[in-house]
């Protein structure tokens, strides 16, 4: 589903983020990427939906090398890759139905299809109680589920989470990691980069480490840490 | 794009200016200025170019024909006319085409040729010189043709009033597009305000995979509705002050009159409306551009 040949960044300002990394993500994989703040997990990320582009080597997302896309081609690109964050990134002023939909207008979904899936998704969270509040008035967990909702509405093949509990407390932690593996079970593959090392050593999942922008470590079923 | 998706963005456009109350804002009074200099600048070209019209049938280089040629001959003269490196087009004009244009220019007073009984205008050629050239050289030459009576160019303080013309045009024309760039650049800095404002929501839409032509589109609206309200205001104000300004300069030197507003005007400010419209457009794409790269 993912895959870095070889792949370096160095930004514009001459920070080395990325070196050589080799990474495989075959679909429906559900993998950590670890390792301390400044490794490159972002950076990682931003090359999965060519926020970014490499320096070096080749980004392979499902089957296409994404530097060589057309203008025209990135906006596709995004709908089927998720992504997720640590702040959310929810329009304060629309209600929770109407940041859903949101993802939905940008790609020209008829309001028929919009009205179909938007309680469908809302309830996948379990916020289709909440469909008309306002991301002010819900909590950081119910927030984060939001996000969440918006990025899966495509039914991306990927799910990309920079630190998604970052801002959360361990018990709705763990219900964001509950969801998660809900939607990964649902065929989507999850790549999510977090801090949090209990989380890490529960789920027993593949575990990428990061540092100074090389993979130190790849296992399966890994944990935290050494 | 769909029309629905289309009309939707447009509304957020036109809901954009009022959202950060646009009209009533120093920066839409500028362009509304702006603009109306804009549309001063165009009425004084249509008048110019009215102006210069007039003076340009004056100004023709004529060669008139020696009576009784045969149109063999008056064929060669025309070859030996050409010939002339000095001139660059030479159009026969006959006796009585001539006295048609004659009697076009007395449009309703036709009564002047009713004295005439026979066409009294000799035949003749239209010399186009090349530009640089000493009329009042060529003219000696075009003399010295077999065939040709006379040649002429009207009075030379009529040729030299047409050059100034001209470059007023010119000057004009510089002046315009100057001032467009300008208020491109002013609709440009308003158009970034509003985009800064909606940064948050453009980054959620690229992430979520909105297109780039479905981002640029409210704002695109946004300028041309700008751009179209500013033109349309400063066209009021343009038409209000051209009726007092020919008012005062029929009263006061009523031998140079002004254009009526009949007969250019709507062209004028159709074209003054469009401008502005076309600069709003503009002005927010280079904005919005220049937001998405950075
Ligand atoms: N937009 C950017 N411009 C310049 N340097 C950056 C940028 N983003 C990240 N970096 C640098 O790249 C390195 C990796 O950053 P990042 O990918 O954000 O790491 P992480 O997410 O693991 O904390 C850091 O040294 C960071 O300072
Ligand atoms: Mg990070």
């Amino acid at each position: 589903m993912i895959q870095f040949h070889k792949v370096s960044k160095v930004y514009p300002n001459g920070a080395l983020a990325l070196l050589k990394v080799d990474l495989h993500i075959p679909p429906v994989d559900f993998v950590f990427l670890v390792g301390p703040s400044g490794a490159g997990k972002s950076t990682l990320m931003k090359l999965i939906i060519r926020q970014e582009l490499p320096s070096e080597g080749q980004v392979v997302v499902n089957g296409k090398n994404v530097a060589r896309l057309r203008k025209s081609e990135i906006p596709l690109l995004r709908r089927k890759v998720g992504v997720i964050f640590q702040d959310f990134k929810l329009l304060p002023d629309r209600t929770v139905w109407e940041n859903v939909a949101f993802a939905l207008e940008v790609a020209e979904v008829s309001p028929r299809e919009i009205r179909k899936r938007v309680p469908a998704i809302l309830q996948l969270v379990g916020l289709e109680h909440k469909a008309s509040a306002l991301p002010g008035e819900l909590s950081g967990g119910e927030q984060q589920r939001v996000s969440l909702a918006r990025a899966v509405v495509h039914n991306p093949l990927v799910l990309l989470a920079d630190e998604p509990t970052g801002n959360l407390d361990p018990a709705t932690s763990l219900e964001i990691m509950e969801l998660l593996e809900r939607i990964n079970l649902r065929g989507t593959t999850v790549v999510m980069a977090t801090h949090n090392r209990e989380i890490v050593d529960r789920m027993k999942k593949r575990v990428v480490a990061l540092e100074g922008g090389r993979v130190v470590r790849d296992e399966q079923k890994g944990r935290y840490g050494r | 794009m769909k029309i629905r998706t289309v009309l939707r963005l447009a509304w957020q456009g036109l809901a954009g200016l009022w959202r950060t109350r646009f009209l009533g804002t120093a920066a839409f009074t500028t362009i509304v200025l702006a603009l109306m200099v804009m549309g001063i600048f165009l009425v004084f070209l249509a008048n110019l170019s009215h102006l210069a019209q007039g003076l340009e049938e004056r100004v023709q280089l004529r060669v008139f024909l020696a009576d009784g040629l045969s149109p063999e001959a008056m064929a060669k003269v025309g070859e030996q006319i050409r010939t002339l490196p000095e001139v660059e087009r030479a159009t026969f004009v006959s006796r009585s085409e001539a006295l048609e244009r004659l009697k076009r220019q007395f449009a309703g007073r036709e009564e002047v040729f009713e004295l005439v009984e026979e066409n009294p205008l000799p035949d003749s050629y239209v010399v186009q010189p090349a530009p640089g050239t000493d009329w009042a050289k060529l003219s000696r030459a075009l003399e010295q043709i077999e065939g040709v009576e006379r040649a002429t160019y009207g009075e030379e303080i009529v040729r030299r009033a047409l050059l100034f013309l001209r470059m007023t045009t010119a000057a004009t024309l510089a002046a315009a597009a100057f001032l467009a760039v300008a208020i491109t650049f002013i609709i440009m800095n308003v158009i970034r305000l509003t985009v800064y404002a909606r940064r948050r929501e453009i980054e959620i839409m690229r992430l979520v995979g909105a297109s780039d032509s479905y981002i640029h589109f409210p704002f695109l609206c946004e300028g041309f509705f700008l751009g179209f309200c500013g033109a349309l205001l400063a066209a009021l104000g343009v038409d209000r002050a051209y009726l007092w300004l020919s008012e005062q300069m029929s009263r006061s030197i009523p031998f140079l009159p002004l254009l009526g507003r009949d007969a250019f005007w709507l062209q004028a400010m159709s074209a003054l409306i469009g401008l502005g419209a076309l600069m709003g457009v503009v002005g927010s794409y280079l904005s919005v551009k220049r937001f998405l790269r950075a």
